[in-house]
């Protein structure tokens, strides 16, 4: 037995559990807040990275008044 | 609300996987409860920053196993040291499964399970956030203790 053999019994077993679990659209839906996510600026890496260069740039040009 | 509708279409079509997670890692039926709604809400509150770069079922995999393990972290909820037997007909392919999970601490279980959810080495460093080096030695840990619950069983 080796691992890509167990390939066939996890596609079984998950076939299994979500016959057994699958939700309507309807029920998904009662699961969300009705207010739309805020957009998360801080997990956004290159955002982060955008502000950092410009607030150094400024502090670079403005170093010397 | 165009983006909850396209939200809502994707979740649907990809739920299987958060339901084959929950089974994975937790005994109680209400604590599987808990972390599929707590998964479905990361995944929601994350959707504005999903930038389409990886496949929308590599993303809700990411959420959905760092979810879990915070959950296991902060809340202490019931770890399946054996995933929940899914009836009393269970096949062998699923008690087989059902065994190796229960081997398995829960990192490596979520590395056993993007493994046979057929990503490569890089993908299943990139998603579970560790270096392919640990990946890959990690799955020939798992390979092992494979060939050695086969081989107790032979004896």
């Amino acid at each position: 037995m080796s691992l890509d053999k167990l390939k066939s019994n996890w596609q079984h077993y998950t076939s299994d559990v979500s016959a057994r679990n699958e939700r309507s659209l309807e029920e998904l839906d009662q699961l969300l807040p009705s207010a739309p996510p805020s957009y998360q600026f801080f997990s956004n890496t290159a955002f982060l990275l955008k502000n950092a260069a410009m607030y150094a740039s400024i502090i670079i040009l403005c170093g010397g008044c | 609300m165009a983006n909850r509708k396209k939200f809502l279409e994707q979740l649907h079509q990809h739920q299987g996987l958060i339901h084959s997670l929950c089974h994975s890692y937790f005994a109680n039926s209400e604590d599987r409860e808990d972390a599929f709604q707590e998964i479905v809400l990361q995944l929601w509150k994350s959707y504005p920053s999903f930038r389409k770069e990886s496949a929308v079922s590599t993303w809700m995999y990411r959420v959905a196993l760092q979810t879990i393990f915070n959950l296991l972290k902060q809340r202490r909820l019931t770890f399946a040291t054996l995933p929940e037997q899914l009836g009393e007909s269970d096949s062998t392919d699923t008690e087989l499964i059902r065994v190796m999970l229960s081997m398995l601490a829960p990192d490596d279980r979520a590395i056993l399970i993007l493994y046979l959810e057929g990503y490569r080495y890089q993908e299943i460093a990139d998603i579970s956030e560790m270096t392919l080096t640990n990946v890959s030695t990690r799955l020939s840990r798992i390979r092992q203790k494979l060939r050695s619950l086969f081989q107790s069983e032979m004896i």
